[in-house]
């Protein structure tokens, strides 16, 4: 017996070009049955056009897509059966009701009858919304469109289920209760290709995650294995209330250091590393050093952050998550 | 104030920037100016009519005639070649006159002459009348002919003398002459205009119609249609976002409004201009009283789209209604046909429409040539209409 | 059976939006109202033309021009006629168009009539009522004819009796006068008539059915403007793309959106159908009427697919939707009839969906069945089977 599962999805060399611009550049990965494949990614990255192509919207430039055993170029028809697609707008007809959405998606996908009444009912008990699914999706708020929104990929009990950056914009609540809804669909035997780029999501829900940016897939593997990549270095991640000038290659100089980068403590944009960073709204500036010696680093740290007159508000020694190794492979971050 | 003509000056470069309005905008005035032009323009055009005549007498000859080549395209052909002419509509009507006609009229037997029409054209009414009054000729000479002879009976009953009556032909050659150059009696038709006097001929007041009528409801469409921009806006979210500047609701307001003016004045201008100079649409004499009511009918129109920009809630009913509005309100102004033939009731609802008070207007002004003071009531009709939509409108705009 | 899910959901959906639905269905309506009170019936509508009758003559012929417009009862239902003595005062109230015409009798009418001069009867016409003047001026016309055949009648018969020399001195006026009797006879004129009818097989249509039925043309037309609406707000809502990762086909899809359409496009007529037909508008074979009908609503839908195609976004489809629609309209007929176009301008109209459609529906009207009407449906659904297949071609949801 075989101690990886079969892979259920298979993408080798993908290829979007639009024009002059190429949206996804060589992808390569392949899905396993039954695991919760990430792809995570800041957007541009290609996550969406990548998503695309396996759902047979779009047509690759070159390169191939196995879905089940079927090719998107050949048989799209059985790969579009085998797959469940939740978009990331929501693509759902706001003058009719959640049941008669539901049922019009469903048929869509081959349901009738009896089966279909029932598949819909279970997908409403899925999305927690059976007892207003009588009302028109646009009285909804956004988490329950949200929801609806994959109740309508999931009535035909698909082998893979593509999720598309599916908690964008929506209130804490209705994130979490979609968090634990992709949880339980994994438990009941669904395949799930999530794409995000919110790297708790991906980190909570993920066996093995793909990083991609620019349209290439820059790491890919579980969630350990890519914290390895950054090595076996924690991150001392200090808030100042500024940043003065110089502190930044005082602290690289340090022998015991690898890398210094600064991120921005809300998700405005960062400006480059090494450059003056100005606290924006009274947040502080976040820098983190990587160490493999943290333990020992750390006193440096402050020191030198002390000697600077930069005020400390707070420091962290953590493990290195999905967004540092982003950074460590990018020297940017997740969030733009 | 400024601000207002930035936010023209906004919609109308938005408007440029759009390729396929800016073809809607230009191409399309241009050219449907152009094909009803050049239906409508350049004084009249000869009516075709096919002859058949096949006789070939005198009388029938005579009939003919009525046909002024100045008018009159004439084709002489038999008879199943002149029906099949007016009925495929090469022909507007086919004239046939049978054998035996000339015998007949001198013989004073009763005869006939027919007229087949073209039932699609509208120009059968006059060819009907040009024919008619000849054929009346005809019968009164073949009427004199009869009251000769009873004369000349009478006459042999008088002096019991046996007089043989000249023949028939000679009696209607000389009654017919009586008959030109001018007959005993004649109507001089003279259309009046305050100004001066025109020939008229049913044509040109036909073409004059349709040409008044067509612009006006052109610019209502325009106006309706671009009740759209505002939906746009609320669309895009730039509306929300322009809320949160220093402009006001009412400058904001007059700014889209001056824009969407602009742009239905610029179709007028256009399709009057083009008309007129390239066309010779007959657009009268007064261009001061011209402008006075179309521009203020393209108030009222700009009026009009604003406030049903603030009823409806997505472009696709914005189209329906340019079709509704736009259609009916032409319809009831009298664009499409003259006010003339409705009943009283109608003409009054007419007048409850921008466009009735304008086609009443240029009616005054172009074709009556009432001269500008003329102008000035429907001009200020118009703006009362005007006012009274853009006041609906801004006070129902929901900006957000 | 996907399509046929499309095409109720399509229909669901627009019945949700009550707007567009009452402009769709309920404002033709509203406008055939219109369109039968203004034309429905020409001859009540007409009203009393205000007519002046301004005569000066000092003999009795001019009387006899002048008394039918307050005596003859076909002429009294025809005119509202008023008698004036000023013939400048009554040009001026013709000039304001409040009279539609005026018609003077000179002071020396008769007399010259007497001695054998021509006259002439002015007669002022308001060019604002056309339509009413020229009546006004047909009867003139012919009354003026009655007096120049009594006239001539008389001349005529003095001229070959004269040299007979009876000795009668009474005779020659005798004959005169029994010839201008003659001539004056409302009979007598009716020797040779002028027949009129139509030339081709079937009745001249009133301006009312001219309407109604280029009218029905052109919402049909919209209702496919509508149908492309809904073609891009799905891609908006990204539910085309949804649709299209379904296992369905394309064209599926399509065919659902066709339907969809086209259930409202025969709704449509059949409302203005019947609509009108209890108005009094006569539209004839009922399956000739039925064909160009629905090959006029499936070359609209046609239409509505390309337009969605081609346009991308909203403000697009209007834009280019109007262009098309206006320029089919008005080289089909919908603002007036194409006879009136010069001659090389009118096969324009065949390029047109309006063109072919009125005049099915036309020639329908003044009696022509389904076969007469066969080249219309065949070039109808002609151009739906083009603009369709090159709107599913080229649509795409990008």
């Amino acid at each position: 017996m075989s101690d990886v599962a079969e892979a259920i999805v298979t993408v080798t060399e993908l290829v979007k070009r639009f024009g002059e611009n190429t949206a996804v550049d060589g992808v390569s990965f392949d899905i396993r049955e039954g695991e919760i494949f990430g792809l995570l990614g800041p957007n541009g990255a290609g996550k969406t056009t990548t998503i695309s192509m396996i759902s047979c919207l779009l047509a690759p430039s070159s390169g191939t897509v196995i879905v089940d055993g079927a090719s998107v170029t050949a048989e799209p028809r059985k790969v579009k059966c085998a797959l469940g697609v939740v978009p990331q707008e929501i693509a759902l007809y706001p003058t009719l009701t959640a049941l008669e959405n539901l049922m019009f998606w469903g048929r869509m996908y081959g349901l009738g009858g009896k089966l279909l009444e029932e598949r819909v009912v279970e997908a409403l008990e899925t999305a927690g919304l059976a007892d207003r699914a009588k009302e028109r999706i646009e009285t909804y708020s956004g988490g329950m469109k949200r929801r609806i929104n994959i109740a309508a990929g999931i009535m035909h009990h698909p082998r893979v289920l593509l999720m598309d950056e599916p908690t964008v914009g929506i209130d804490p609540q209705s994130r979490n209760h979609i968090l634990e809804t992709v949880k339980e669909l994994n438990r009941r035997g669904m395949t799930v290709l999530y794409t995000s780029h919110y790297m708790e999501e991906v980190e909570f829900l993920c066996d093995r995650v793909g990083i991609v940016d620019h349209g290439r897939l820059i790491a890919l593997g579980t969630i350990e294995e890519l914290k390895r990549l950054v090595g076996d270095e924690n991150v001392i991640s200090v808030r100042l209330a500024e940043l003065p000038d110089g502190v930044l290659e005082a602290i690289r100089a340090f022998p015991l250091v690898d890398s210094v980068s600064t991120a921005a403590a809300g998700d405005a944009a960062e400006p480059k590393e090494g450059e003056d960073a100005t606290a924006p709204d009274g947040e502080g500036v976040t820098i983190e050093v990587l160490s493999k010696d943290s333990g020992t680093v750390i006193a440096d740290v402050v020191g030198a952050l002390g000697r600077s007159g930069a005020r400390i508000l707070a420091v962290d020694v953590r493990e290195p998550n999905l967004e540092s190794v982003f950074l460590h492979l990018t020297g940017k971050s997740l969030r733009d | 104030m400024r601000r207002i003509a930035t936010l023209a000056w906004l919609n109308l470069v938005q408007v440029l920037k759009d390729r396929t309005g800016l073809i809607t905008l230009i191409f399309v005035p241009l050219m449907l100016t152009s094909i009803f032009g050049t239906v409508m323009g350049g004084g009249e055009r000869r009516i075709a009519v096919a002859v058949a005549d096949l006789d070939k007498s005198v009388q029938s000859a005579e009939v003919v005639a009525a046909l002024d080549p100045r008018s009159y395209v004439v084709t002489t052909t038999g008879a199943k070649e002149a029906e099949a002419m007016a009925s495929s509509g090469e022909a507007a009507a086919a004239l046939l006159i049978p054998k035996g006609f000339g015998a007949d009229v001198l013989g004073g037997v009763d005869t006939q002459v027919r007229l087949l029409k073209d039932p699609r054209s509208q120009t059968t009414i006059a060819i009907a009348e040009a024919v008619r009054g000849r054929v009346q000729r005809v019968a009164a000479n073949a009427a004199t002919i009869r009251i000769v002879q009873a004369a000349f009976r009478d006459a042999s009953a008088a002096t019991g003398a046996a007089y043989s009556p000249a023949p028939p032909s000679d009696i209607y050659a000389y009654a017919d002459r009586i008959w030109e150059p001018d007959p005993p009696l004649a109507i001089a038709d003279v259309a009046v205009t305050a100004s001066k006097t025109r020939g008229s001929t049913t044509q040109a007041m036909g073409f004059q119609q349709y040409s008044l009528g067509f612009t006006l409801m052109f610019m209502l469409f325009m106006g309706i249609g671009s009740a759209g921009g505002f939906i746009d806006e609320r669309e895009q979210g730039t509306l929300s976002r322009l809320l949160t500047t220093p402009a006001s609701k009412a400058e904001l307001v007059a700014g889209k409004v001056l824009g969407i003016f602009v742009t239905v004045m610029f179709e007028a201008a256009v399709m009057i201009g083009f008309g007129a100079f390239v066309f010779r649409v007959p657009w009268g004499d007064d261009p001061l009283g011209v402008i006075m009511i179309i521009t203020a009918f393209g108030l009222a129109t700009t009026g009009l789209g604003v406030m049903i920009s603030t009823l409806l809630r997505t472009r696709g009913q914005v189209s329906a209604a340019t079709a509704v509005f736009g259609t009916s309100l032409s319809m009831l102004g009298g664009a499409y046909w003259p006010l003339d033939i409705v009943s009283p009731a109608m003409r009054t609802i007419a007048l409850m429409t921008p466009t009735g008070w304008a086609m009443t207007g240029l009616t005054d002004v172009v074709v009556r040539s009432q001269g500008t003071a003329l102008a000035v009531l429907p001009s200020a009709a118009l703006l009362g209409m005007g006012a009274l939509f853009l006041a609906i409108g801004v006070s129902r705009l929901k900006l957000e | 059976m996907r399509w046929l899910h499309v095409g109720i959901k399509d229909l669901r959906v627009t019945v949700r939006d009550r707007a567009s639905l009452g402009i769709l269905i309920a404002m033709p309506m509203i406008l055939i109202v219109i369109l039968s009170s203004a034309l429905g019936n020409l001859a009540a509508n007409l009203g009393k033309t205000p007519v002046a009758i301004v005569n000066l003559d000092q003999g009795r012929v001019g009387a006899q021009v002048t008394d039918p417009f307050f005596t003859d009862p076909k002429l009294t239902e025809l005119f509202l006629a008023r008698r004036m003595i000023d013939p400048i005062e009554a040009k001026a109230l013709v000039a304001k168009g409040d009279l539609a015409g005026a018609l003077v009798i000179p002071s020396d009418f008769s007399r010259r009539l007497d001695t054998g001069r021509p006259s002439k009867l002015m007669l002022f016409s308001d060019p604002g009522r056309q339509i009413s003047s020229a009546v006004f001026k047909g009867v003139a016309e012919a009354l003026s004819t009655r007096v120049s055949a009594a006239s001539i009648a008389a001349r005529t018969s003095a001229f070959y009796v004269a040299p007979l020399r009876v000795r009668d001195p009474g005779f020659v006026y005798g004959v005169i006068g029994k010839a201008v009797q003659s001539a004056s006879d409302t009979e007598a004129l009716s020797a040779v008539e002028l027949v009129e009818s139509t030339a081709a097989r079937g009745a001249e249509l009133s301006t009312l059915s001219y309407y109604s039925g280029a009218m029905s043309v052109m919402f049909l037309m919209f209702g496919s403007m509508f149908g492309a609406f809904s073609l891009v707000r799905e891609r908006d809502h990204w539910t085309l793309p949804r649709m299209l990762m379904t296992p369905g086909t394309k064209w599926e899809i399509l065919g659902g959106k066709m339907f969809g359409v086209f259930v409202i496009g025969a709704l449509q007529f059949a409302v203005l159908f019947g609509f009108t037909s209890a108005l009094g508008v006569k539209w004839g074979d009922l399956m000739a009427v039925g064909l160009v009908a629905f090959s006029t609503v499936a070359a609209a839908t046609g239409l509505a697919i390309f337009i969605a195609a081609v346009a991308k976004t909203v403000r697009a489809v209007s834009g280019v939707s109007q262009m098309l629609i206006q320029f089919m309209a008005a080289v089909g007929g919908s603002f007036f009839p194409v006879a009136q176009f010069p001659a090389w301008l009118q096969p324009l109209h065949y390029f047109s969906v309006n063109g072919w459609a009125i005049d099915g529906i036309l020639a329908a009207m003044r009696g022509a069945n389904a076969v007469d009407v066969l080249p219309n449906v065949g070039a109808l659904l002609v151009i739906a089977v083009v603009f369709f297949t090159i709107g599913a071609w080229r649509l795409g949801w990008e």
